[in-house]
Formats: C-alpha cells, structure tokens, sequence
C-alpha cells in the first residue's frame, strides 16, 4: 500500500511539474549593461535580464555611493523606458563613484548582476544636434552650402557648465553605383553652422551632424540631411574658359596653316641659315672630285703664309748710334718712350719692361727730363740714354729702386733709389751707364740720412764731407772723385729701374 | 562689456587659448597613460586597486553638482582649483621618477608621458598663480608616501592608482571649478571674465583664470 502511495505521489508530482510545461527556476543573473549622463547632471542606467526562469521576474537597482555604506534603491523605473533606472538632478553627484547592482528576483529566488562602478564624469554623452538643415547658397563665384543645427535641448551651455563641440560629415549619395564613397568629417568646433564650398554639381549630399561635452564621449550622429546640388552650375567663368580656349584653337589652326603655306621665308626669318665657313681659294669642288694638287695650288697664293712679327716678346736690342761730331739731332733731347708690347699703358704690371731711351741734349737737364717720364708705377724701365751728355747723369728716383745691371758681365746689383750716374764715356759713340759702387751705399739706403743736393747724399756714418757722394762733371769724365768706379765699358749698359709701387 | 586687463603682456584670448591647449593636453596625457598602463595590468592588480576615498586629495571638499557649484564664489573655486593643483607636484614628481623602473613593457613611453605630465602640470599652476595672488585661501592636501611600494605588483598598482586619483582631479574637478559658468549665471560685483563665449555677460573686473586642467 505505501508503495502504491509512493507511486501515486510520484505520480502526480510528475504531472503536476509536466502539467505546466516550462521548467521553474530562479532567474538567471541580470547584466547591467550601460549608463549614460546627456548633460551630466542627471544619468541613466540600463540593464538586460537574464533568464526569467519562466516565473515573473521583479528587477531592482540598488546602489551604494562611494564614501557611505548606505543603500539606495533607484529612483525612477520608468522613465527612461524597461529596464532602465534614472537618476535625476538630486540623485546625481559627479565625482563619487556608484556602486550599482541590479538584482533580479522571482518566487524561486534571487539572482544578483556584477557590481558596476560608475562615475558620472566619465559617462557623459549628449544627445544628437537638432534641427540639422542645409541650404544650398549660389553665390556668383564660389557656390556652398550651409549647415545649420542646434544644440541638444538639455545640454546647459549657456551658464558654461559644459563646453560643446560639434563635427559635421557629408557623403555623396551615389544612387546606383556599387562603391559607396567615404564620409568627410569637418571639426566645427563651438559654432552652430558650417559652410562647405565647391559642392559637385548635380549630386546629391548627406549630411550629418554630431556633438560632445568637455572631455565625454561623441553623441550619435543626427539624422541624415539631404541636399540636392542643382545641375547646371555652368557659370560664367566656366564660359569664358571655353570661349578661349576655342579662340586659342582657331588662332592656332590658322597659324599652322599660314606656316604650312608660307614655309620658307618664314622658315628664313624665324632661323636665319648658319653661315658656312669658307676658306677663300679652296674651291669645295675640286675636294669632290679628290685632286689634292689643284686644291692646295688654289690655296698658295703670294704672301701665304704671312709672316707675323711676334710682339709677345720684349726685344732687346742694341741701340747703337753712331754720333759724329754732326749730329743730326744735335740740341735735340728726345726722349723716345717706347713701352713694351704687353703692356701700353699701364705701368702697374710687373714684368712691364719699358725702355726709355734718352737722347742727349747738353743743354738740358736729363734729370728733369727723366722725372717726367719715368713714372713711379713703371716696374723696370730700361733707360738707354744715347747721344753724348756732356754732363754726368745723376738719376735720382723718387723711391723707386734704380737696378743698373751690367749685359755684359750680368752684374745687377738693385737697391732703393740708388744713386747712379751716367758718365759719358767721353767721345765715344757710348754712353756709360755707371753704376756707383762706392763701398759705403752698396745696396742699403739705410745709410743714407740725407739727401743735400742733387748730386750729394748723406751717409750716417760719415762726415758729411766725406760721404758725399760728388761726381762732378767733367769734361773728359775719366777722373772721379770718390769711390766711383769707373770703367770704360765697351757696350751700352742698361738701367732698369724697379718700381716698388708695383 | 568686459573689461581685460593683460597680464604680463599677454591678452586674454591668448591666456585662454594657452590654458584650453594645456587641458587638452593634460587630459590626452593622462588618457593615454592609464591606457599604456591597462595594456598590461595584472587581473589581481584591479582587485588590489585601492579606492578612489583613498587619494590623498578626496579629503578636499568640492561641490558635486551643477547646482552646488553654481553657489560657490570663483574664488573659493580658483582656491580649489589651485590647492589641487599644488597638492599634485609632489605626487607627480614620485610617479616621475618610478616611472622608469616599474615592470611594465612600456614603461619607456609611460616615463616620458609622466615627465610631461609634470611640467604641463607646473605650468599650469604657475598660470593660475599669475591669476590669483590670494593664496591665504589654499588647502593643505599633504602627501606623505614617499614609495610606491615593495615589490613590483604592489608598484604598478599604485602607480596606476595614483594616475587614476590624478585623473579624476586633474581632467573633471579642476576643469569644473573654473569658474566657466559664473559669468553668465551670477551677476557679481567683483566677477571675472572668463570664457570667450561668455565674455559679453560678464562684469568688470581683473581677469580671471580658466583652468581646464
């Protein structure tokens, strides 16, 4: 009997259970699964359900704020929609974290979600701009359009408690075309409008706008505007590009054929034909038909080759005059400037060999003639002094180094404004050009303190007296005085002076 | 109209255009810090993170809604603003020089990113004092650990606490009590010019620093 019992019971428990068809269990964990602050002064919670156990499930929010341990339930269930828990101005303090658990419960028991931490600064997310609208504006050269919203209705930007930014992104709608083309985004920082130039004509736009607050998260993007770009933008610029360019095309026609007509004589006038080289007496002919005689016979002519006197090089020469007692210039002093082939005018060049050469007039005074003509930029004169001076030159340069070089035994011996004299070797066809090589200057003007005359220098180490240099002039000029040595030369000597201005 | 008065020769666009770059600057910064720092966080690590009631700065008290702070005179919210900021130089310089030895695979960008960190941070607290020479008003906020820790889990998780503390202050409080919203809701006699956008509501007055840290 208890087991018939036993089995009824089990029985009708079997059917009971069978008899509703769905199993009953406690529900399963609810999952909280975002909360968001639009203006960050009030947030919302939502939250998706587990399993309801096939029972009628209640589901409760609660939540702890950081500091305290008291617990809260939410405040508002509904307002926000299913699911979902409000938290409206009073409830909400930023920089506190919520602990919030969301609890499902049912007649078979209770299941408890994950703890969310959650602090409203960092779930501030705004509603979308509104009132988004294009207008399409045709200025006469730069056509655009503008977009135009508004803020969201709750965020408070006016008392500046948050700072909004915006961002605009337009597409062209390609009906029918299988790629789609990519969005554009534009910044549009805190302004309530945008502009967009140069739209393409004929296309259609989408436009959307979006926004956040301070440091948030980006609103959802608003709903699409459209906006159609009229057709014919054929404007006047785009006109008178096509006007020129087929003015250029008819100017260019014309002018090729005009060419084509005319080829040669403007072929003439634009590229002048290159003159030929012709080498005059060599018949080109005679080179076609390869007789090398009658070519290079055609080409001797008398005075070919011509000889050219090469005036590169400084002649030296011998100026050897022959001076009788007739002389054909005689009271004449002449100075004969001849300047070397290189260099005509200029005396500031080294190398510059001048040659002066100096006919002899008693009467004169070769010094002044001299220092006329011998310039203080010259780099080395020669002076060849002809004819027959009756008196013993003294050239005195005027800071410039006299060299009195001997051809014959190419002694040079060069010093600064040397004191040199010309004797006349007497009646001799020559003239000596002596150089005084009285021990005491030699070579260094160092020694000299003084210039008295013409004719006398001062040594320091001498009494004047002695240290003079006299040369008087003689007649026969065979005897000095002191220390000039004297040597019947049997050639013209040559002075070069040095300039030291060079 | 506003009336500006320049500090040191500097007008005021220019101010709030330095000091809106250096909030976005500071708040880039710290964003991709505590991002580099979560690449590689040990799971154990967040249940060993301490609360945010632990910052040395939460002693600090600050209004928690709009309309709290809408109450608040600027300049107890300037104060604020500065105390926070003062409160953070030595912290900062801790995190600065563990940086380079925390055992975290990007500790390298993780240094250089606190080095900046810092001298953005100074800068900003030189601005605010060029501001607000009242200091009588500024909050103690003493920080006294001088280590991040002994071993290296302990470290990082630290580290990260302290930036996340940093965080909080430095890109939400300190960026709301500006006083951004003064201007226009409350009529002061001794207001300051704040923002630009507000510029045409606002009282004479010296000019008045906005903070975005």
């Amino acid at each position: 009997m208890w087991r018939d019992a036993e089995q009824a019971l089990t029985l009708i428990w079997l059917l009971s259970w069978t008899a509703h068809g769905v199993c009953h269990s406690p529900p399963g964990r609810p999952r909280l699964t975002r909360c968001r602050s639009p203006e960050k002064e009030t947030f919302t919670c939502w939250w998706e359900p587990g399993s309801t156990g096939g029972l009628p499930t209640s589901y409760q929010l609660y939540y702890r704020k950081e500091s305290s341990l008291e617990v809260f339930e939410c405040p508002d269930y509904h307002k926000a929609g299913n699911n979902s828990c409000y938290f409206d101005k009073q409830h909400t303090s930023i920089w506190i974290l919520y602990n919030i658990t969301v609890v499902a419960s049912n007649a078979l028991g209770k299941a408890y979600s994950e703890s969310v931490e959650v602090d409203v600064m960092d779930i501030v997310q705004p509603h979308p701009p509104e009132n988004v609208n294009v207008t399409f504006m045709q200025t006469t050269n730069s056509p655009y359009f503008l977009v135009q919203w508004q803020p969201p209705h709750d965020a408070d930007t006016r008392s500046g408690w948050v700072t909004i930014k915006y961002e605009v992104r337009l597409k062209i709608e390609n009906s029918g075309d299988e790629e789609d083309s990519s969005w554009e985004s534009y910044s549009a920082g805190k302004q309530l409008e945008f502009s967009i130039y140069s739209p393409q004509p004929g296309a259609c736009y989408i436009v959307q706008v979006r926004c956040k607050l301070d440091h948030g998260l980006w609103s959802e993007w608003s709903p699409s505007s459209f906006i159609q770009i009229p057709d014919n933008m054929l404007d006047t610029q785009n006109a008178v590009m096509i006007i020129a360019i087929t003015l250029t095309v008819i100017i260019f026609l014309l002018t090729a054929g005009a060419l084509t007509v005319k080829m040669k004589p403007v072929k003439h006038f634009l590229l002048p034909p290159v003159p030929e080289p012709k080498i005059s007496g060599l018949n080109t002919q005679l080179l076609k038909s390869g007789k090398s005689e009658e070519i290079f016979s055609a080409l001797i002519t008398p005075g070919y080759p011509q000889i050219v006197q090469s005036s590169d090089r400084q002649v030296e020469y011998l100026v050897v005059s022959d001076y009788d007692e007739e002389m054909d210039f005689e009271g004449k002093a002449h100075l004969e400037y001849q300047k070397g082939e290189n260099h005509p005018t200029d005396n500031t060049q080294k190398g510059s060999q001048n040659s002066i050469k100096i006919s002899l007039n008693s009467s004169q005074d070769l010094n002044t003639t001299l220092s006329e003509n011998v310039h203080s930029g010259a780099v080395s004169n020669q002076l060849s002094v002809l004819g027959e001076p009756q008196q013993l030159l003294h050239l005195k340069c005027k800071g410039s180094p006299v060299k009195a070089q001997d051809r014959n035994t190419q002694m040079s011996s060069g010093s600064n404004c040397e004191h040199v004299s010309i004797n006349p070797a007497g009646l001799t066809e020559y003239v000596e050009v002596d150089e005084d090589q009285k021990p005491l200057v030699r070579e260094d003007y160092s020694m000299v303190s003084d210039v008295i005359s013409d004719n006398i220098l001062v040594l320091q180490d001498s009494i004047p007296v002695q240290g003079h240099k006299e040369v008087k002039c003689d007649k026969t000029s065979e005897a000095e005085e002191t220390g000039g040595v004297f040597e019947p030369l049997g050639y013209l000597e040559t002075l070069t002076t040095f300039s030291s201005e060079s | 109209m506003c009336a500006f008065v320049s500090i040191n020769g500097v007008g005021l666009n220019d101010l709030l255009e330095r000091a809106s770059q250096l909030s976005d600057k500071l708040h880039s910064l710290s964003t991709s810090l505590t991002n580099d720092l979560d690449s590689h966080f040990p799971p154990v690590g967040r249940v060993m993170m301490p609360r945010p009631s632990m910052c040395h700065t939460s002693s600090l008290q600050v209004p928690n809604d709009k309309d709290q702070a809408l109450k608040v005179p600027e300049d107890e919210l300037l104060s604020l603003a500065r105390s926070l900021l003062l409160a953070w130089s030595d912290p900062l310089a801790l995190l600065s020089s563990e940086a380079s030895s925390l055992a975290h695979p990007e500790r390298n960008t993780i240094d250089s990113k606190t080095k900046e960190l810092q001298e953005n941070i100074n800068s900003l607290g030189a601005g605010l004092e060029h501001m607000d020479s009242t200091s009588d008003n500024l909050s103690s906020l003493p920080f006294y650990t001088n280590s991040l820790g002994q071993d290296k889990t302990s470290r990082l998780v630290n580290f990260h606490f302290l930036l996340s503390c940093f965080r909080r202050d430095s890109s939400h409080k300190i960026d709301s009590f500006s006083s951004k919203f003064s201007a226009a809701g409350q009529p002061r006699r001794d207001l300051r010019c704040v923002r630009e956008d507000m510029l045409s509501k606002c009282k004479t007055g010296p000019l008045f620093f906005v903070s975005k840290v």
